[in-house]
C-alpha cells in the first residue's frame, strides 16, 4: 500500500502532494482565523462595538419614554441582523438588552430576561449565566442612561464551524485551479524522462556511445552527464579488454607456431638423440604457451573490479618461499642472490597482489641476469608510529644484468613489451602484471639503475593500511 | 637452396631452423632487423622468411627497402598478424606469400617450394627445361623420363642452374650458392661438378661463357 503511494508515478504523488498542500494551508488558516477572533474577543468585543453605537443614539434623549423606544429599536435591529447569519448555517442566540435611568431604575428590559437583572461593573465585561447559558455582560454609561447588554457567549465549535462555513468553498475552487497547471506542468517536464527512456530501450547492448538527447532542465541534463560519464568510462573498459585480448590472440601464435614445429621435428627424428632433442623441444615450447596462459590469467584476474580482502601475511616469508623456489636455476648458472629481510614483516594487504610482484620481479631478475651475476633483493618497511596512515612497504630487486635501455624504459611495463636483449623469451606480461598488482596495493613500481652501474633496480613502493 | 630466416623469437627460430635443415635447405637465421643484410644476394638467397614485429623495426620496413632497390627474392612473410589489412599490405609491399602463425612446417615448406618454383618460372614441381625434369623435393633428374644418377652437388649445381634458365650464372656466384654460409667451393672443384653434370645430362645443354660463367639452355 505504501509502494503504490510513494512509487506508483510522479504524477499521482504530485496530485496527492498538491491535496495535502491545500488541505494543511486550509486549516492554517482556520487556526489563524480563530485566533485572531479569540484576540479581537480579547481586545475589542462586539458588546462594546455595540455600545459605541448607544452612546450618540441616547446622548439627547431626555424623557424615559424616547430612551426605552431607542434602545428597543436597537435590540430589533441587532438580533434582525443576528437571525440573518442563521440563514448562512450559523445559529446566534438574541442579545439582550436593559436601560437603566440616573437614579438606578430599571426602565426596560428584554422579555426574555424577565426578572432578572444584568450584573455589570462599569465598562468591564462580565460572565453571567442566564437560563443555563453563559452570557457576555457589558454596560455603557451616560449621564442620564445607562445600558447593559448580554450577548451569548459564543461556544468555540460554533466559532470554528463558522470559520470553515467560509474557508471551505474557497478551498475547493483553490485546490482544482491549482492542480491544472501543476498537473500539466508535471506531465510535460516528465516528457523529456520518457524521451530518454525511450532512446535508452531503443538502443543495441553494444551502443555505448554518449547519449545526446536535449532533456530542457538542468537536473535532467545533470543525470545525463552522469549516465555519460559512465558510458565514456565503459567505452573506454571495453576497448582496453578488446585491444587486450587482440593482443593475447596474437602473442599466443607464436608459442603455437613454436610447438607445431618441434611437433614436427619429433616426428622426422630418425634416430634416438635427435627424437629426445625434439621431445625436450616440444616440451619447453608446451611450457611456454601454458606460462602465458597462466599471465593472461593473472592479469585478467588483476584487472577484475572486487579484489579478494586483505589478509595478514607474513611478507618475509613470502619472499623468501618464492626465491627459494626460483633460486636453484639460478644458482645453476652461478649467480650471487642476497637477501635482506627482516626475520618477520607482517602486514594485512592483497596477498596474491604481493605474489605477484614478486614472482614476476624476481623471475625477471634472475632469468635476464647474467651468467654469474649478482641480484640483490630488499624488503623493509616503515615502522609503525603514530602517523600510521603513511606506513609504506618496500621491495627492491637490483641486479647487474644486461639493463633495459634507456629508449625501452618508458615501453618496459606495458603487456606483450619486451626487452630487445638477444635472450629474452618471456610473455612480455610480467612488468604489466606487476604494475597492475602494485595499483592493487595502492603502490606502484619504479625502475632505477642497477647494480655497479649496470642492470636495473625495480622498486615496489605500496601503502600499508594503518596498523589497528 | 638457401633460406634467410629472419625472426626475433627464439624457441621459433630454433625450432624453424632445424625444421628448415631436415628439409635439406641451408639456413641463415637472423635475430634483429639491424643483422639483416642491406643488400640481398639475389643469387645466393633462394628465399626469405621474414617475420614481421622485430625488437629493433618492422619487417615490412626492410622489405620496402629491398624492393625499392630491386631485389627480386621471394619473400615469404611470417607474422602473427592475422589482420586482413595486415595480409593486403605485406601483400602490396612486396611479399610473395603471408604465412599467419602458427603453421604446419610442412605448408611452410610447400609455400617455400612454390615460391622457388614461381621465381624459376615453372608451374609445377616437376620443373621441365626442354628434356630435363627435375623435382627439387626429391632430389630427382629425368633426362627423357629416365632418371639420372646424380650426387646431391651435381643436383644442387643444376638446380641453381635451372633457377634461372638461359641465364649467365657467374662461376663465383655459384660456387658461392653451393656453400651459401661457407667459403665458396673452389673454382677447380666446381670445374670437376660441373665436367661430371654434363657427362650426365649432355653436355649440349650447359653452354660455358668463357671467362664469365654458365648457363643451362633453355
Amino acid at each position: 500500500m505504501r509502494n503504490w503511494y510513494w512509487h506508483k508515478t510522479l504524477v499521482a504523488r504530485v496530485v496527492a502532494t498538491v491535496v495535502l498542500a491545500v488541505a494543511l494551508a486550509g486549516v492554517a488558516v482556520a487556526l489563524l482565523n480563530y485566533w485572531q477572533f479569540k484576540q479581537a474577543m480579547a481586545t475589542e468585543s462586539g458588546l462594546q462595538h455595540l455600545g459605541r453605537y448607544i452612546t450618540p443614539a441616547l446622548a439627547d434623549i431626555g424623557n424615559a419614554q424616547d430612551a426605552i423606544t431607542t434602545v428597543v429599536a436597537l435590540e430589533t435591529l441587532v438580533n434582525a441582523s443576528r437571525r440573518e447569519a442563521a440563514a448562512q448555517g450559523l445559529v446566534l442566540a438574541p442579545c439582550l438588552f436593559q436601560l437603566w435611568d440616573a437614579n438606578n431604575q430599571l426602565l426596560y428590559s428584554s422579555p426574555q430576561l424577565g426578572t432578572l437583572i444584568l450584573r455589570a461593573s462599569g465598562a468591564q465585561i462580565t460572565q453571567q449565566a442566564i437560563a443555563g447559558q453563559p452570557y457576555r455582560v457589558a454596560q455603557t454609561d451616560l449621564p442620564r442612561w445607562s445600558v447593559r447588554i448580554a450577548e451569548p457567549k459564543l461556544a468555540d465549535t460554533t466559532v470554528l464551524q463558522r470559520i470553515v462555513h467560509d474557508l471551505l468553498p474557497a478551498l475547493l475552487l483553490a485546490l482544482p485551479v491549482a492542480m491544472l497547471p501543476l498537473w500539466l506542468a508535471v506531465r510535460q517536464g516528465l516528457k523529456p524522462l520518457q524521451r530518454l527512456s525511450t532512446q535508452l530501450q531503443a538502443r543495441s547492448p553494444n551502443d555505448l556511445r554518449a547519449l545526446t538527447a536535449d532533456l530542457r532542465y538542468a537536473e535532467l541534463n545533470a543525470v545525463a552527464h552522469a549516465f555519460n560519464a559512465v558510458l565514456d568510462q565503459l567505452r573506454d573498459k571495453l576497448q582496453r579488454e578488446h585491444a587486450f585480448v587482440q593482443d593475447a590472440a596474437h602473442e599466443l601464435r607464436t608459442p603455437m607456431a613454436v610447438i607445431s614445429a618441434q611437433a614436427h621435428l619429433l616426428v622426422q627424428a630418425t634416430d634416438a638423440p635427435q627424437r629426445a632433442l625434439a621431445q625436450a623441444g616440444l616440451e619447453q615450447a608446451i611450457q611456454r604457451a601454458s606460462h602465458l596462459a597462466h599471465q593472461l590469467l593473472a592479469l585478467a584476474a588483476l584487472d577484475e573490479a572486487s579484489r579478494p580482502a586483505a589478509q595478514r601475511v607474513d611478507a618475509a616469508a613470502l619472499l623468501r618461499n618464492t626465491l627459494a623456489a626460483l633460486a636453484p636455476a639460478a644458482l645453476a648458472r652461478n649467480m650471487d642472490i642476497s637477501l635482506d629481510a627482516p626475520d618477520q614483516l607482517f602486514c594485512t594487504l592483497d596477498t596474491a597482489a604481493l605474489q605477484s610482484i614478486v614472482q614476476n620481479l624476481l623471475d625477471n631478475a634472475l632469468r635476464y641476469g647474467r651468467d654469474g651475476g649478482r641480484v640483490a633483493i630488499c624488503l623493509d618497511a616503515d615502522h609503525p608510529t603514530a602517523d600510521n596512515h603513511r606506513r609504506q612497504l618496500r621491495l627492491r630487486v637490483a641486479d647487474d644484468g644486461p639493463g633495459i635501455p634507456h629508449a625501452e624504459q618508458a615501453r618496459i611495463f606495458e603487456r606483450f613489451v619486451r626487452g630487445s636483449q638477444p635472450q629474452s623469451t618471456g610473455s612480455g606480461l610480467g612488468l604489466a602484471i606487476a604494475r597492475q598488482a602494485a595499483l592493487a596495493l595502492h603502490g606502484h613500481i619504479t625502475l632505477g639503475p642497477g647494480l655497479d652501474g649496470q642492470g636495473a633496480t625495480f622498486t615496489l613502493t605500496a601503502r600499508l593500511p594503518p596498523v589497528g | 637452396m638457401h633460406i634467410l630466416l629472419i625472426e626475433d623469437d627464439l624457441d621459433l627460430g630454433r625450432a624453424l631452423h632445424s625444421s628448415l635443415q631436415l628439409e635439406g635447405f641451408s639456413v641463415q637465421w637472423l635475430r634483429r632487423a639491424a643483422d639483416a643484410p642491406h643488400l640481398l644476394d639475389d643469387g645466393v638467397v633462394g628465399c626469405v622468411l621474414l617475420d614481421l614485429s622485430l625488437p629493433d623495426g618492422d619487417g615490412m620496413a626492410l622489405l620496402a627497402r629491398w624492393r625499392r632497390q630491386g631485389h627480386v627474392t621471394p619473400v615469404i612473410v611470417i607474422t602473427a598478424r592475422a589482420a586482413l589489412h595486415a595480409r593486403l599490405s605485406g601483400l602490396d609491399n612486396g611479399a610473395d606469400d603471408f604465412l599467419v602463425k602458427p603453421f604446419a612446417i610442412p605448408e611452410l615448406v610447400a609455400r617455400i617450394r612454390a615460391v622457388l618454383r614461381r621465381y624459376a618460372k615453372q608451374a609445377c614441381e616437376v620443373w621441365t627445361i626442354g628434356a630435363l625434369a627435375l623435382e627439387p623435393k626429391r632430389h630427382l633428374c629425368r633426362l627423357h623420363g629416365d632418371t639420372l644418377d646424380l650426387s646431391p652437388r651435381e643436383f644442387q649445381l643444376l638446380l641453381e642452374l635451372a633457377r634461372e634458365p638461359g641465364v649467365v650464372i657467374a662461376k663465383g656466384q655459384l660456387a658461392q650458392r653451393l656453400e651459401p654460409l661457407g667459403d665458396a667451393v673452389e673454382f677447380s672443384a666446381l670445374e670437376v661438378h660441373m665436367s661430371n653434370l654434363r657427362r650426365k645430362i649432355g653436355p649440349e645443354r650447359i653452354r660455358t661463357v668463357r671467362g664469365v660463367g654458365y648457363l643451362l639452355e633453355a
